[in-house]
């Protein structure tokens, strides 16, 4: 029974590398023909064999260990990355959630926040300029942003009436968040992208003046579990999204359908858009999206008690 | 005058003249204002608050009605944990005979207290001969995966 | 089902599991250029631990400040179901918002929020 339980966990951390896979290569489809060229497409069928292609690749590279870097944390960091990306799918309500948390959002914000302890570890441990320059942005950048994901996740918890994701699916019976709480679903994708250092924002990986951030100095079977981690904090970013704010009920193909548009709006966004400027980037997070939050986490813990809106239990 | 090619035309204005020069700028249609869209934003909010507020007072009802369900239930399995306990307590007592069958002096179910009031036995007590997965389950309830 | 700590002990071993793939199936054959920390391809100049912007250190600070606000705001929404003071408590909310946002336009005044001068 034990060990059916530890094969159920795999079953479960298993597909989440999958799709991880497959975001990738939907990617760099988007963007090829975005830019008018076809992507890739020579390995399997439309190429659909690509994202192996490039797994067994990056774990048959000889994986660097930098002469002054610090090598316990230097590999320690990728694995934590991971191994938080994994933890943060325990609680998704993917039609049952795989542990069903009472306080799933305080367990999402806590994991989440120590995602950033890998990034820094990682850039520090490699004891190179760029490293520890590109983490210090993404710190930064990470930490400001995780204030309004936090303080707009409590509005809406104020407005469901708990911290479990399940309660979110019932509160949206009838119709789904996003429509009372508009401008917060917008800052929220918003700071999503912010937060996973995706592209408008990604100041970390600036390739014109930091080589790639961070993780320049990794290499093969550790970069690849950074990558991994990054593209699967996507993904949950986006099922978060989805159950936060249009979760309508969690059919698998509802939801699955609803994360994939999400995730193309993540692609269409680093097809389009140019890179911000940093100062730029931090206002927005603290002059704009803060202020903005903390107004509406007023209305919002307002509004339930004038019209008798507290959310149930059920 | 000696004409060139028979049928050259020079390129002359159209007849009636050109038309007036196109000097207001013409943007696309932007569609509608500003204020529009803003009234039309808080349009949906309202709506959408008021339809979150009605399905959370239905939820609260549900939440009250369940209550009111597990507070009418609360007798009969007060009663089944009654009976429960007093069957395992005689099981207890039984098994406690057969064990101690050739102790001499040994009273079977006497209380280890100086009063004849009746105590419901803890968990640990009356489940001491069950699996050890039963007092688990029992003392931790059904919170055993968290 | 599993507990939660029995599910960190498996993805761990996953990840576990993956680097050791990483580090062991590649053959390694490291040399001095390799393993010299990346700068462009010239040789390293100086300690990487260099000193850094003390912007960075206050955004840490304000995210500290604004984190812990959220820590005390926390439990509000479970009190609106389970407290029998839902208005004291809403005040008392409403205050610490209002005074943090105080705090915010504070910062703000002072230029704590200007990235570059």
């Amino acid at each position: 029974m034990f060990y059916l339980s530890v094969l159920h966990a795999f079953l479960y951390f298993i597909p989440v590398l999958l799709a991880v896979a497959f975001l990738t290569l939907t990617e760099r489809k988007i963007i090829g023909y975005v830019q008018l060229r076809k992507g890739p497409n020579v390995v399997g069928p439309y190429g659909l064999l690509q994202p192996i292609a490039d797994g067994v690749k990056l774990f048959i590279k000889e994986p660097i260990k930098p002469a002054s870097s610090n090598p316990w944390v230097f590999f320690f960091a990728p694995m934590l990355a991971l191994i938080l990306a994994f933890l943060l799918w325990m609680p998704v309500p993917i039609m049952d959630a795989f542990i069903e948390l009472n306080f799933a959002v305080l367990f999402v914000l806590a994991i989440s926040s120590l995602s950033v302890y890998s990034i820094m570890a990682s850039g520090w441990s490699s004891n190179s300029k760029y490293a520890l320059l590109g983490a210090l942005r993404a710190v930064a950048q990470m930490v400001s942003y995780e204030v309004s994901l936090g303080l707009i996740i409590l509005s809406l918890v104020c407005l469901v009436g708990g911290f479990n994701l399940s309660q979110f699916s019932c509160a949206q019976e009838d119709t789904v968040l996003l429509l009372s709480c508009w401008p917060l679903g917008i800052m929220w994708f918003v700071s999503t992208v912010a937060e996973t250092n995706r592209s408008p924002f990604d100041l970390t990986e600036g390739e014109s003046e930091l080589v790639s951030g961070f993780n320049v100095e990794y290499s093969g079977g550790p970069f690849a579990l950074f990558f991994l981690a990054e593209y699967a904090n996507i993904l949950f970013m986006n099922a978060l999204s989805v159950v936060l704010f249009l979760s309508a009920h969690f059919t698998l193909l509802d939801m699955s359908f609803k994360v994939g548009i999400l995730a193309g709006l993540y692609v269409w966004f680093r097809a389009s858009y140019p890179r911000f400027r940093y100062d730029q980037l931090m206002h927005l997070a603290w002059k704009s999206f803060l202020p903005m939050s903390l107004g509406l986490l007023m209305l919002n813990f307002s509004l339930p008690l004038i019209f008798s809106g507290v959310g149930g239990n059920m | 005058m000696a004409t060139g090619a028979a049928g050259h035309k020079q390129d002359l204005p159209p007849k009636g003249g050109y038309g007036p020069i196109e000097y207001a700028r013409r943007l696309p249609r932007r569609g509608p204002s500003g204020y529009a869209l803003f009234a039309l934003g808080i349009g949906v909010a309202i709506y959408g608050y008021a339809k979150l507020f009605a399905t959370n007072r239905r939820r609260r009802e549900d939440w009250a009605e369940e209550i009111e369900v597990q507070v009418s239930l609360l007798p009969l399995h007060k009663a089944e944990q009654d009976r429960l306990i007093l069957r395992q307590y005689r099981a207890n007592l039984e098994e406690e005979a057969k064990i101690m069958e050739g102790v001499e002096g040994w009273v079977v179910g006497e209380s280890v207290y100086q009063n004849e009031k009746w105590h419901t036995p803890p968990p640990v007590e009356i489940l001491n001969l069950r699996p050890h997965e039963d007092m688990v389950r029992k003392v931790y309830g059904y919170n055993y995966n968290i | 089902m599993l507990s939660l700590s029995y599910l960190v002990g498996i993805a761990s071993a996953l990840v576990f599991l993956l680097l050791l793939v990483g580090l062991g199936l590649p053959s390694i054959y490291p040399d001095n250029e390799k393993l010299s920390a990346y700068e462009c391809g010239f040789d390293p100049m100086g300690s990487a631990r260099l000193p850094f912007s003390l912007r960075f250190f206050l955004v840490a600070i304000l995210f500290l400040l604004f984190d812990l606000e959220i820590a005390l705001i926390l439990p509000y929404p479970m009190g609106l179901l389970y407290s029998n003071h839902i208005f004291f408590n809403y005040w008392l909310v409403m205050l610490l918002i209002i005074v943090l946002t105080f705090g915010l336009m504070y910062e703000w005044l002072k230029g704590g929020l200007e990235w570059m001068e």
